[in-house]
């Protein structure tokens, strides 16, 4: 896993599907692993709706789900009698998890997930979506990328995960970016200014797999996000952030919600690069 | 960096007690904290928000109040308005108590002696007609009023880890110094699951009368919760005897 998944100066649509290399393994356990699962017990707590949802019908699918989450990390054991089976586990490890089942023809819709550091989205929100509707929002993806993940999902061997980068700036070190802090996000983007953005903004990463249960067909995704704030970024991910910034078409920047904020983040970068 | 999300976690064991808290306001103004750092035993760090210190002013009604081998129906029910900061201890965040009115002075008696809390008895009434709600307050023998008239409005749902709203509402431990050492009461229940209110008159001595310079304005932030449940943990010693102010 890196923290930085960029490499060239320009904007790219990356797809960046790669294969899991053989001696690593989909779930990790970084230096805030305990910090982060703490915060997600608590945002179960308080925002259950939010972060957890699954589809009547989808039990079994689920009860695979968890097992395969029980296989790949051994410290997560069979606890809770009371909380369903991917809250249990969910719980129990610092990925985010969102299981997309194997029904091509519906567009392979989201049957469940416990989602507690979604970027402006809930699981709630999501469920029972197509592929293509919960990606709605991604500007370029119908056009770039849609067609290839339909073809990447439908192509999935079980139990061969694969893994993708996601990258975003954001103005908070906060992980929780639920739909309700939206109002909020955007007047902290706007009062970002190129002195403040190295340490009130944060260059975001989300570590995604996608695996393929062998007996339902569902697809796991797992998601790790991490973050740090702008100025822990070296002068030469400051460079390449630099041309990015200076090739990012309007309606990317407008969906990463960085057009507000992107004069100040643009002379940051060229100033640091 | 203080742990927000460990206190929210149930105490093992038996409770102490149970009550409800209902249409509960909660008024908070900012504070520089150079004005409030006087104000707290040297040995409680104040809680800062992006640098902030915070004064609430919280009338609510406590309901249902008994140890739990008493019936239910010898519960008790009173008003109450406490005026509070934001403190750390050791890491853990809480709540310092500048002072706490209630209109049963037995509450008063028994919060003076077994939680060595500033209780003061005062006469208080509740009211709601139409969508305003009312409290008010005098304090016997005291300085020590306070009328508010406030109206809810829309709902916040529970708060989210990282947010001011998180901050000031989500506290289950308070500390109080009893005989010059450090103790920690804890209380558990469901999130608050807050509304935004509007204030509508406010009339409060409560803030100078603990020796604050009265904030001359409306509150910063209001919001309102109909209620919790509420567990009651025993306080205990967390430290020994430390330098007060």
């Amino acid at each position: 896993m890196i923290d930085f998944p960029l490499t060239r100066p320009s904007f790219e649509h990356q797809f960046g599907i790669q294969a899991l290399p053989a001696d690593a393994t989909p779930l990790q356990r970084t230096a805030e692993f305990e910090d982060e699962v703490r915060l997600k017990r608590e945002l179960y707590r308080t925002h259950r709706d939010q972060v957890f949802a699954v589809r009547p019908g989808s039990e079994t699918l689920v009860e695979e789900v968890a097992r395969w989450i029980r296989s790949q990390a051994d410290w997560v054991q069979e606890r809770s009698d009371e909380d369903p089976q991917l809250v249990d586990v969910g719980l129990q490890i610092q990925e985010d998890v969102a299981v997309v089942s194997d029904d091509a023809a519906s567009g392979f819709p989201v049957v469940a997930g416990l989602v507690c550091f979604p970027s402006g989205w809930s699981i709630r929100g999501k469920l029972g979506q197509s592929m293509a509707s919960t990606h709605g929002p991604v500007a370029g993806f119908a056009e770039h990328l849609l067609s290839r993940t339909v073809k990447l999902l439908a192509s999935l061997r079980p139990l061969k995960t694969v893994h993708r980068y996601n990258w975003g700036i954001v103005p908070t070190a906060d992980l929780a970016l639920l739909p309700e802090r939206a109002a909020e996000l955007n007047s902290a983007r706007r009062q970002v200014d190129r002195q403040t953005a190295g340490q009130r903004c944060c260059f975001r990463v989300e570590y995604q797999t996608l695996t393929r249960m062998p007996d339902s067909g569902a697809i796991v995704f797992t998601i790790l996000t991490r973050r740090r704030p702008l100025d822990q970024l070296t002068a030469d991910q400051c460079r390449i952030m630099a041309g990015v910034l200076r090739t990012i078409p309007e309606p990317v920047a407008d969906y990463k919600g960085l057009t507000p904020m992107i004069g100040p983040l643009r002379e940051y970068f060229d100033a640091r690069g | 960096m203080a742990d927000r999300i460990g206190p929210t976690a149930r105490p093992p064991g038996k409770n102490d007690g149970t009550q409800s808290w209902e249409s509960l306001l909660f008024c908070h103004w900012r504070f520089d904290a150079a004005v409030l750092r006087p104000l707290v035993p040297e040995s409680l760090e104040l809680d800062l928000f992006e640098g902030q210190a915070f004064v609430g002013l919280v009338p609510f009604k406590m309901r249902d109040i008994k140890p739990p081998w008493l019936p239910q129906r010898w519960a008790f029910n009173f008003f109450e308005t406490n005026v509070r900061t934001y403190v750390t201890y050791r890491g853990e965040p809480g709540v310092y108590f500048f002072s706490l009115d209630a209109s049963s002075l037995l509450a008063v008696w028994a919060a003076r002696i077994g939680w060595s809390l500033p209780y003061h008895h005062a006469t208080m009434t509740g009211s709601q007609q139409d969508q305003v709600h009312r409290y008010q307050s005098h304090r016997r023998g005291g300085q020590g009023k306070h009328r508010v008239a406030f109206r809810v409005q829309d709902p916040l749902g529970a708060s989210l880890p990282g947010t001011l709203e998180y901050f000031l509402l989500e506290r289950y431990l308070l500390f109080v110094l009893r005989g010059g050492a450090v103790y920690r009461g804890q209380v558990h229940h469901a999130p608050y699951q807050a509304w935004t209110a509007e204030v509508l008159d406010l009339e409060e001595q409560l803030l100078a009368a603990a020796g604050m310079p009265a904030p001359g304005r409306m509150p910063d932030l209001v919001h309102y919760c109909p209620g919790v449940d509420v567990e009651v943990f025993a306080i205990e010693r967390v430290a020994k005897k430390e330098a007060s102010r």
